[in-house]
């Protein structure tokens, strides 16, 4: 069998068309590799190497990003907030309480750096606040940097709040994510992660669907093309050429899948690795999504997001696979495939508005073969969905539906292949 | 060795394609005859199991060949109609590839294809991908491939097909040397190349069994029968409307050559001639 397996992927290894895929796939990677480099940041005033204020974003603003906040890497501490808070303050006050009065180059050097905490405080603040804010938003009017002390409590209270308004006459959902939310280790960690939230949403929203769709371009033709041209007649007459030759096939072909997978994702991160601070994958995911119930920091969400993807590249090749194992035609398997990632997309970004307790978001996001991309998003939303009387976690049942796909996958195709008849 | 096929019939929707067949394989060449549509691809695929029949059983040597499986499918070597590779794939991989799944094992590999490159003077071609190469050096690779695990049951469809005449005689010699220890089942249209090798014949029409026997017992049947006669060229059309007419050959000086089968013939100048097996086919064929 192994030999066999072996001879099927020298075989797909040296098809023309396996070496365009794995060439797409690498140029697909470095493409999403600069374009994260290149939206790393939103626009930012910072002083560039000759010491002048520029509005940047990209490699420059990462640069100078990475510099800059070294001072501020570390526990973001209660203490801490108040001496940041109190540093703001300090600098407003200078000009007459009002961001915009802030000189370019001041607030290059001083405001620049502090941004990312500086949101996560406010924003703990101002979320569920009725009453009058700062001249710029920022605080609740009269705010004392003291006040800050209270950031975590405040963002709970924050976090409760909403709970109550989304999920009336589902109390067991906000109780499951309020025995979530005990989990936070605080205080949060911080560290300039700048490239690498812009990197995990194209992983997830770009660049794992095209490997997912390149891998079905591989898998399709399995079985199809062999049915197509007859020249299967020949491999089904010989001793291994049933069972062993479909589990060959099967398992090459993922091999192959996993092999592109891991290749194009690794080229892409390798890139980002050398431009973006590494000690930024430490950051609390609450910097990227401030009320996300989960421990979980960026580096985690970014390993989460490539396994999803390693899931859903397998899962759907398995369903390339088996489609094959019983269609003539390779293109209705790749269209029939392609239409399942399509739809799945489409579906999700109409329900992501509200995950949690949303039947739709539910099934597309278990059932679907290609529900596991989205395992990254479930885990930090902390997806719940009744199902009849009982409370499920999306993520546990959608990793368990994409093992149950894979494994059942497996069973048919040798099946049918088994008792194809030309 | 016997290879049993037990009233085997095989339906598709409307379409009888094989009727109650039943036969007994022994060591020999088993030609197979019958025309387009008579049920010989589809008696063939039933045999190496890449069809199941509707009805019936096979047997080797007593064992139920569903139930030998793997066991059964080690014993064969096939060689479809319109033999191709299916993917760019070069003479030497797709042998390999092919040696693997019969369970031939790395080291007899590489001599197993050595033997049968020679056999079927492949040598020039190894390196070369099997689909770009013309009919019949891309049907000797099916041969070859065939015969990788010195099978003793071959099923040859259309083996021939492509080949030209040197190439077919050179088979045809091939396989009338392997047929002492093995039973050797091939179909083809061309009459004259099973009649010169095959032991035993097997007519079919329309997914029926018509005949079966050895080349000299079926034509003792019409020995004989066979007779030629020379007529004006414009009386063939009325002589074949009255008699079993097997070839016409035209002559100089508007005469024709007309070769026939009947018991008594009612020309003068009829010339009685030895029965040939495509006789027999074309007789036998008309009687039902």
């Amino acid at each position: 069998m192994l030999r066999i397996i072996g001879l099927e992927l020298k075989l797909q290894l040296k098809a023309k068309k396996t070496i365009g895929i794995f060439l797409t796939g690498v140029i697909m990677s470095v493409l999403i590799a600069v374009l994260s480099i290149n939206t790393a940041t939103s626009r930012n005033i910072i002083l560039n190497e000759e010491n002048q204020v520029e509005y940047s974003s990209g490699k420059i603003s990462v640069d100078y990003l990475k510099k800059t906040q070294k001072t501020y890497e570390g526990l973001l501490t209660e203490e801490k907030c108040v001496e940041i808070v109190e540093k703001y303050q300090e600098i407003l006050n200078e000009y007459d309480g009002r961001e915009e009065n802030i000189p370019h180059d001041i607030y290059a050097k001083e405001i620049t750096p502090m941004i990312d905490i500086l949101n996560v405080i406010s924003y703990s603040f101002t979320t569920s606040y009725d009453g009058e804010l700062d001249k710029n938003g920022t605080f609740p009017k009269d705010f004392q940097a003291e006040e800050a002390k209270a950031v975590y409590r405040e963002r709970l209270k924050a976090l409760k709040k909403i709970w109550e308004t989304k999920y009336v006459g589902r109390e067991q959902i906000s109780e499951k994510l309020e025995s979530r939310e005990e989990n936070i280790r605080y205080p949060l960690y911080f560290a300039n992660y700048s490239g690498w939230d812009s990197l995990q949403s194209n992983l997830a929203l770009v660049l794992i669907p095209i490997i997912v769709l390149l891998s079905c371009l591989l898998t399709a033709p399995v079985f199809s093309k062999h049915y197509e041209n007859d020249s299967d007649r020949v491999f089904r007459a010989t001793r291994f050429g049933r069972h062993t030759l479909a589990m060959a096939r099967i398992m090459s072909s993922m091999i192959l899948t996993t092999l592109l997978y891991i290749f194009t994702i690794g080229i892409c991160i390798t890139i980002c690795s050398f431009v973006f601070n590494r000690s930024g994958l430490k950051t609390s995911i609450q910097f990227i999504d401030l009320f996300a119930s989960s421990n979980l920091n960026i580096g985690q969400l970014v390993f989460i997001t490539i396994l999803g993807g390693l899931l859903a590249t397998c899962t759907m090749a398995m369903f390339a696979i088996c489609l094959s194992s019983a269609m003539k035609s390779s293109i209705v398997v790749l269209a029939s495939s392609f239409f399942v990632i399509v739809v799945n997309m489409i579906l999700n970004i109409f329900t992501s508005g509200n995950i949690n307790d949303n039947m739709l978001y539910f099934i597309i996001n278990t059932f679907s073969p290609y529900s596991a991309a989205s395992l990254s998003s479930s885990i930090v939303s902390n997806a719940y969905a009744y199902v009849g009387n009982s409370i499920v976690w999306l993520p546990a049942a959608s990793i368990f539906f994409t093992i149950v796909i894979i494994i059942s996958g497996f069973g048919l195709c040798l099946k049918r292949y088994n008792n194809y008849q030309n | 060795m016997e290879l049993v096929v037990k009233h085997i019939s095989k339906r598709y929707k409307d379409i009888q394609a094989l009727n109650k067949i039943d036969l007994v394989f022994t060591p020999g060449v088993w030609g197979l005859l019958g025309a387009n549509g008579a049920g010989k691809s589809t008696l063939m695929e039933i045999l190496i199991g890449n069809k199941t029949a509707t009805s019936g059983a096979i047997f080797l040597d007593g064992r139920s060949v569903k139930k030998l499986n793997e066991e059964y499918r080690a014993s064969i070597g096939y060689l479809p109609q319109n033999f191709s590779s299916g993917a760019k794939i070069t003479v030497a991989d797709y042998l390999e590839y092919v040696a693997a799944l019969k369970g031939i094992s790395k080291l007899e590999t590489k001599k197993r294809i050595r033997y049968v490159i020679k056999l079927l003077e492949l040598r020039k071609y190894v390196h070369k991908y099997v689909d770009k190469l013309s009919g019949g050096t891309r049907q000797r690779v099916g041969v070859a491939q065939a015969l990788l695990n010195d099978p003793p049951i071959l099923v040859l469809d259309e083996p021939t097909s492509g080949l030209d005449p040197k190439e077919r005689i050179r088979l045809r010699s091939i396989i009338s040397k392997m047929g002492k220890e093995k039973i050797i089942i091939l179909s083809t249209h061309i009459v004259s190349d099973i009649e010169s090798i095959a032991n035993q014949n097997i007519i079919l029409k329309r997914g029926r069994l018509i005949d079966v026997g050895a080349t000299e017992e079926l034509l003792n049947t019409i020995s004989g029968k066979v007779w030629e006669v020379t007529i004006p060229i414009e009386q063939t059309e009325d002589f074949e409307k009255n008699h079993t007419v097997i070839n016409i050959r035209t002559m100089e000086q508007n005469a024709a050559v007309i070769r026939f089968i009947t018991e008594e013939p009612d020309v003068s100048n009829a010339r009685i001639q030895e029965p040939k097996l495509e006789d027999y086919y074309l007789w036998i064929l008309k009687q039902n």
